[in-house]
């Protein structure tokens, strides 16, 4: 009998870290409960390689911003935000802008655990924090042109055509504004 | 009573191994399916049909800008650039087909540039399957010559969602078809057909043997499948590498069609094409390093006839994309006549006889039909399937599904590069190896104190 208790705790132990596992790889949603010092980007352009992200910290309950910055963008897909976030805030809110993209904000508790991970909606032309028709006017009047513009070129893949054309067209929304309403900074590279 | 308690241990050990392992083997295939095993974006072959036009001067003609889906795909945006000789050609319409709306236009100096996005009554997007039209361009002759409607490869895409990756929009082209004009004038269409040159592979510059595993690219295997109006060229190469081909009813040739996936199958449709008429072509792979470029012998091909039926096994083709692949392949059908003209509006109906896969119902794409066969194992197995129109058998194809196969490819940079995997994948692997460790000393532990 103490054996099969043995066997039993064994089987537990797979199966609650299979469980862990399977939970650990999957997309977690846009906002997070538990903040992670690791920022990931996941859906987007394998061409889309920002270097750097505009980032303000920003105490939940004091409403003290204690960052607001450009920090860089590791491996075009990460931001160690762990340098930025005082140790003394319980519960901080993070406002991120990325090139082409609307800027988006995330509430979450300290100490600061699993990565953190979202999915940036692109389409940004404009720069003014929304995806609206006079994005895609911008770039419907920069297709086909070589080399390409730069701020047009959402996908950075060297062309502005109907990938553009097709982010702008599905990610029509107004992005998170900063915590003191201004507008956010450049964050062309 | 040594013999009773060792007989007891084993049980309860073989017991719990079988169930640790189990559950371990079933957590694990589950985790890696979810993050290896991902459905392949659906690839798209754009063309100009038809891909041939004789016409004479000052006369209009029609031409259909039209993509073949290799499976149901959610299109959003798509455009065209398109050159050709301005002072033989001249382009008097372009109308977009019912689902679609012209977002911006122009035309210059023989360069037409063109961009649909679907109308308001479609939403954003548009689901579309098989050998689609988006629009229809009339032109009218200037005077005599030949004129290339040219594609561009670069500027003509077709901005489809990714279902696998948060529908993030991807550019669906994998190959453009030019078409030829011919004003005022007749090309030898029946001119004999000689199959005198053969296959050469011919390095460029003298690196080649460094570069390469195995010796030079090879042309291993090529097999048509003839319709009415169009040719599916299936082409297995010794490594996987785009190629062109180039076809036309004079040895001149004329028209090309790319496929640009990186493969050692491929498999290239032709479209565009005249029944019963003879034509060429010639097959070049040039490696992506530019270090081979392989020409086929010049080769023909003549297509045939539509007919009503009825559907003959013996006259009936059925061809595999690939005889091995890692998890799903695509499998077409010829179903013919006894004078081995295509049957069109054959229901054909695909059934496994051994293995465990599943299988889409067959599309019709432009006088040949295609099914998906999909493994349903994570492991390897083989598979064989048996193709039938009503009650006829037309055929059958074994499938080797293998998910470690591994493309042999010519040695390059890249592929030098040290293998680094996901984040997610090595938090996976460290997961399972730590449970494994755990279990390990576990078992020895309980080994001991019986």
């Amino acid at each position: 009998m103490r054996n099969f208790g043995r066997v039993l705790v064994l089987v537990g132990i797979v199966v609650v870290g299979a469980v862990v596992l399977w939970f650990a790889q999957r997309t977690a949603p846009a906002t997070e409960t538990s903040l992670a010092p690791i920022l990931e980007l996941r859906t987007l352009p394998e061409t889309y390689c920002p270097k750097q992200a505009w980032l303000i910290v920003e105490g939940a309950k004091s409403r003290t911003v204690t960052t607001d910055q450009l920090v860089p963008v590791a491996d075009c897909r990460r931001l160690d935000l762990s340098g930025y976030i005082p140790e003394r805030l319980k519960t901080v809110t993070v406002y991120i802008k990325l090139p082409s993209a609307l800027g988006f904000s995330l509430t979450a508790q300290q100490p600061l655990a699993a990565p953190l991970i979202y999915s940036p909606q692109l389409g940004d032309v404009t720069g003014d924090n929304s995806i609206d028709a006079a994005d895609e006017t911008a770039v419907l009047t920069k297709m086909f042109l070589s080399p390409a513009d730069p701020a047009a070129n959402i996908d950075q893949d060297q062309t502005v055509g109907a990938l553009d054309l097709a982010f702008v067209r599905l990610n029509q929304a107004v992005g998170v504004s900063r915590p003191d309403n201004q507008p956010w900074g450049a964050t062309n590279d | 009573m040594t013999s009773r308690r060792h007989s007891t241990f084993s049980d309860r050990f073989l017991l719990s191994f079988l169930v640790i392992l189990t559950v371990l083997l079933l957590a694990g295939s589950a985790i890696l399916q979810r993050i290896v095993f991902k459905a392949d974006q659906v690839s798209t072959a754009v063309f100009l049909s038809p891909a041939t036009v004789n016409t004479s001067t000052q006369t209009e003609f029609g031409s259909s800008w039209r993509a073949d889906f290799s499976a149901l795909a959610t299109v959003v945006t798509v455009q065209l650039e398109l050159t050709y000789d301005p002072a033989l050609l001249e382009l008097t319409q372009a109308i977009p087909t019912e689902q679609w709306q012209t977002k911006t236009f122009s035309q210059t100096g023989g360069e037409l540039r063109w961009v649909l996005v679907p109308t308001e009554s479609e939403g954003l997007s548009v689901k579309v399957r098989g050998i689609v039209e988006f629009g229809k361009l009339t032109f009218k002759s200037l005077g005599d010559g030949l004129v290339t409607l040219q594609l561009s490869q670069a500027n003509t895409q077709i901005a489809a969602l990714d279902p696998d990756d948060g529908f993030r929009p991807y550019n669906a082209v994998s190959s453009v078809q030019n078409s030829v004009v011919t004003i005022g004038g007749t090309l030898a269409a029946g001119e004999n057909i000689q199959l005198d040159q053969a296959e050469t592979t011919a390095p460029v510059g003298e690196t080649v043997e460094e570069t390469t595993v195995g010796g030079p690219q090879r042309l291993l295997s090529q097999e048509l499948m003839i319709g009415p109006d169009s040719v599916l060229a299936f082409i297995r190469l010794q490594y996987a590498s785009p190629l062109k081909i180039q076809f036309g009813q004079t040895r001149a040739l004329g028209s090309v069609v790319e496929a640009t996936s990186l493969s050692r199958f491929q498999v290239v449709r032709l479209s565009g094409l005249t029944p019963g008429t003879a034509y060429f072509y010639q097959v070049t792979v040039d490696s992506p390093e530019k270090t081979s470029h392989l020409t086929s012998r010049l080769q023909s091909f003549q297509t045939n006839g539509v007919s009503d039926g009825p559907v003959v096994a013996a006259t009936s083709q059925l061809a595999l994309a690939a005889g091995i692949a890692k998890k799903s392949v695509l499998l077409y059908a010829s179903p013919r006549d006894a004078a081995g003209n295509t049957v069109t509006s054959a229901p054909l109906m695909a059934k496994i006889v051994s293995g465990s896969a599943s299988t889409t119902p067959f599309i019709d794409s432009g006088g040949h039909q295609q099914t998906a066969i999909t493994s349903e194992l994570a492991g390897a197995q083989k598979v064989r399937v048996q193709v039938f129109h009503q009650t006829t058998l037309l055929g059958e194809r074994t499938i080797a599904f293998d998910p470690n196969l591994a493309e042999l490819q010519p040695e390059s940079a890249a592929s030098l590069a040290p293998f680094q995997p996901s984040r997610t994948i090595t938090l996976a692997l460290a997961g399972i190896g730590l449970l494994i460790l755990l279990l390990g000393w576990l078992f020895i532990r309980l080994a001991r104190a019986k």
